[in-house]
């Protein structure tokens, strides 16, 4: 845990990482675009919906404040595989795909192989 | 047990050295005086044996002069015609026996005794005599007294005639029954016993005048003559031989009897069986004690030249001298005299002795006091260096210069030692060295327990630093930060226990104790840090690269002590407290600060020090979580020491956050940062928490966390 570098300063770490509050009803993100950034959802409601383009909607799973969501797909870079949507309005985290990668990088080789390895497992199960 | 504390002299060098010289000036003083005393005695003694056969010789010719009239007067008597007649008249003879009388004083009578029984007396009438006179009437003026004894028919009668100085008859005392008969007087006795010799009796009282006295005799056909001398007369004589009372002259004869005694009274004593009638004293009744111990020597050796005798405590010279007289008897003459008489003048000669002697020792005082202080100044000099030495004042050499070779030898001696103490407390904690030449103990393997402050040092990033330089340069920019560092270190009562490289391991409150040492820690790594800003500028100014310094300071309880061989000894301090102090120093790295301490320093000192809470960690090895705090600045004291309004503002809304990060709520943490953020973008330490925290929004630490973050590294 303790780095040979020296420590960034606060304004450094914020970089990278962005609040940002949805009303309700808003979509965060929609089914089929592209990933540029992950999401922690800070406070308020989430839910992922999929199945729009096939024109039989379906609600996949509702998150609760603390998780992290959207990651996948700007790891394997790839298409949102799910629409996420607030029901009553939200307050997340945007985190920016580099932030993301950053944080690979700075993570253990083994860790990040293994991150990279579940990634692809990912997409091959969901393309099956 | 303590040792006895040996006795400190307080009698100084100075005083020692004069104290010899003047001893021995005086010795020597006192040496040539009494020697010069002594060597006055024996001359004295010498002088005095001299002078005695001089007396004696002297006595002798009194003595004759004094018995030759008397002698030749009764001679002549003896063998004149008309004298020798014991009938008619002799006044043809009176005019020249009266002038006879009249040249030889000591003469008080001369008399002619016949066989029928009369008797011719001329007397000298003297003021002994003048009672004698008066009792038979005679005129005072009496000068001569004849007395004429005659047979007139069966009967005996006598008459007395007054006479003046001039010879004229000036009384008369008629015709008496005489009583007296010369015929029956021991001189006359003896006289006519030894009919060829002049006879000299003891002396005894003569029968007309009751005077003592002694009698020359001599036998005619028919009768005798006599010639008295009185006793007074003869002490008169006796008188003129002493010089003084303290002489005693005693002259007796073969027989012990005294013929004469410088106190006349002791000449007789009183016989107790015959009616206590006087009788010749004998040298059996001497009561004088000089003359008494003077015929003790005599009984023992016989006559001697010279003696010292010590009489109730004075001396005194005898002598003993054999004599023999006119008329061949023997007879001995004592003499005595104290021996101050002759020691007089030699006494004075030896007085002058003391006083040269004591002249040469006054003028040769301020000679002694000048050698003597050349002498005890520098090694007083030297005294004080010494003690300068043993309170560590070391700097400069020792500037002291004597006369005396060995003290000279002692200087450089000395100057040598202060060097190397100076060259060699270097390369060990000076107080420890102090300490050890004030107390004059000697290094022993072993420790005690004792709580002390700890400051660890190292420069950020050394290696990379050590290889962009020249090693002679990094040396000397080594010894710079090092000399900045140490001396403030030692300056703040600090000991240097060792330098590890870049790092320097420090602590107080040991050996010796230090007040506040918490505070002082915290002041000195203040310190520190300014002092190095300025070297920095330095050397920034010179091109050089700027060097910065982390700290860590800790408070706890060590073992202190001496660790190593009999040949390498090392105070050091080791322990728990002093790996956290080293850890503290390297979380710095981790939290991109300068000088952390603990929390128990942060708990001593933060009313008088900025502190900032940085964190709660445990590094790797460390037995128990460490609470971690940033030292920022002091509440007082110099500008470049004290904390600015910046820093406490950032304390102060870092504690807020803090607050919320306590209370374990993430989000609203998230939001504390957020806000914090925008007041102090550059600081890191929020960095740290930003990244953590956003790390427990993701997956929450467990419900029973203590809000220690580990470490995997030490």
């Amino acid at each position: 845990m303790m780095s040979k570098v020296e420590p960034l300063p606060i304004s450094a770490v914020w970089q990278g990482f962005e609040r940002k509050s949805f009303p309700a009803g808003a979509t965060i993100f929609a089914e089929g675009e592209t990933g540029t950034a992950a999401f922690i959802l800070l406070r308020g409601d989430v839910t992922f919906r999929a199945g729009r383009e096939a024109g039989r909607e379906r609600a996949l799973t509702e998150l609760k404040p603390g998780q992290m969501f959207g990651v996948h797909a700007v790891m394997a870079g790839a298409r949102r595989g799910a629409t996420a949507i607030t029901t009553h309005g939200c307050e997340v985290m945007n985190v920016s795909g580099d932030k993301l990668r950053q944080k690979l990088e700075d993570a253990d080789p083994f860790v990040r192989y293994w991150v990279d390895y579940l990634s692809k497992r990912i997409i091959d199960l969901s393309t099956q | 047990m303590d040792p006895v504390p040996p006795h400190e002299p307080r009698v100084t060098l100075f005083v020692t050295i004069l104290s010899l010289f003047l001893t021995a000036t005086l010795l020597v003083g006192a040496g040539v005086a009494v020697s010069d005393y002594i060597q006055n005695r024996r001359n004295a003694i010498r002088l005095a044996s001299e002078t005695f056969e001089e007396k004696i010789g002297r006595i002798n010719e009194r003595r004759l002069a004094f018995f030759a009239a008397p002698v030749l007067i009764a001679q002549q008597f003896h063998d004149d015609p008309i004298l020798q007649q014991p009938a008619g008249s002799k006044d043809v003879n009176l005019k020249m026996i009266i002038s006879s009388l009249a040249l030889n004083p000591q003469i008080s009578a001369v008399y002619a005794g016949y066989g029928n029984g009369n008797f011719f007396h001329v007397l000298s009438i003297s003021d002994a005599e003048k009672e004698f006179v008066s009792q038979l009437r005679g005129p005072a003026s009496t000068r001569y007294a004849i007395q004429e004894i005659r047979t007139d028919g069966g009967i005996r009668k006598g008459s007395w005639r007054f006479l003046d100085a001039d010879g004229r008859q000036i009384g008369l005392l008629g015709d008496q029954v005489a009583t007296f008969d010369p015929r029956g007087r021991g001189w006359y006795r003896d006289a006519r016993a030894q009919p060829e010799k002049l006879v000299r009796n003891v002396p005894y009282i003569f029968a007309t005048t009751s005077q003592i006295g002694m009698t020359l005799a001599r036998a005619f056909d028919g009768g005798a003559v006599g010639v008295d001398i009185t006793l007074e007369r003869l002490m008169a004589f006796v008188r003129s031989v002493r010089s003084n009372d303290q002489q005693r002259f005693v002259a007796f004869d073969d027989q012990q009897r005294l013929l004469a005694h410088f106190d006349p009274e002791r000449m007789f004593k009183r016989h107790p069986g015959q009616n206590g009638a006087l009788e010749l004293a004998t040298t059996e009744d001497l009561v004088d004690p000089v003359v008494r111990q003077a015929m003790r020597s005599f009984s023992r050796e016989g006559p001697y030249s010279s003696a010292t005798l010590e009489v109730a405590g004075s001396e005194y010279i005898a002598t003993v001298a054999r004599q023999v007289g006119r008329d061949g008897g023997l007879f001995f003459i004592l003499f005595a005299a104290p021996l101050s008489d002759f020691m007089g003048p030699l006494a004075d000669a030896a007085s002058r002795s003391f006083l040269t002697a004591a002249m040469i020792f006054l003028l040769s005082l301020p000679a002694i006091i000048y050698f003597a202080h050349s002498i005890a100044r520098p090694l007083r000099k030297l005294s004080k260096e010494a003690e300068m030495i043993q309170a560590f004042q070391l700097t400069g050499p020792v500037k002291i210069q004597s006369r005396v070779r060995e003290v000279n030898t002692l200087i450089r001696s000395m100057s040598g030692m202060k060097g190397t103490i100076r060259e060699v407390s270097k390369f060990v904690p000076k107080a420890l060295v102090r300490e050890l030449l004030r107390s004059e103990g000697s290094l022993e393997v072993g420790g005690d327990t004792r709580r002390i402050s700890i400051l660890f040092s190292d420069v950020r990033d050394f290696t990379e630093i050590s290889e962009g330089m020249r090693p002679e340069a990094l040396m000397v920019n080594l010894s710079a930060y090092f000399e900045e560092l140490a001396s403030l270190i030692i300056q703040e009562n600090g000991t240097v226990d060792k330098f590890i490289g870049d790092a320097i391991f420090a602590f107080w409150n040991a050996p010796l104790p230090v007040a506040r040492h918490e505070h002082v820690a915290c002041m000195t790594a203040l310190k520190c840090r300014a002092a190095l800003r300025r070297l920095n500028s330095r050397w920034t100014s010179e091109g050089l690269e700027p060097w910065h310094t982390r700290f860590g300071v800790h408070v706890g309880q060590a073992v202190l002590g001496n660790v190593g061989s009999a040949d390498r000894i090392d105070y050091t301090a080791i322990g728990d407290t002093v790996n956290v102090a080293s850890r503290l120093e390297g979380l710095n790295k981790f939290y991109g600060t300068s000088i952390l301490t603990s929390g128990q320093i942060a708990a001593v000192c933060a009313g008088e020090f900025l502190f900032r809470r940085v964190d709660r960690s445990q590094p790797k090895g460390a037995g128990k979580p460490l609470d971690v705090f940033e030292l920022l600045g002091a509440l007082q004291g110099p500008e470049e020491l004290r904390a600015t309004r910046e820093m406490t503002d950032l304390v102060a809304d870092w504690n807020r956050v803090y607050q919320v990060y306590a209370n374990g709520d993430w989000l609203r943490t998230l939001d504390a940062l957020h806000e914090f953020a925008g007041e102090h973008p550059e600081d890191a330490i929020a960095g740290i928490y930003l990244s953590r925290v956003i790390g427990f929004v993701l997956e929450p630490p467990p419900q029973d966390w203590d809000g220690t973050t580990h470490f995997a590294q030490k």
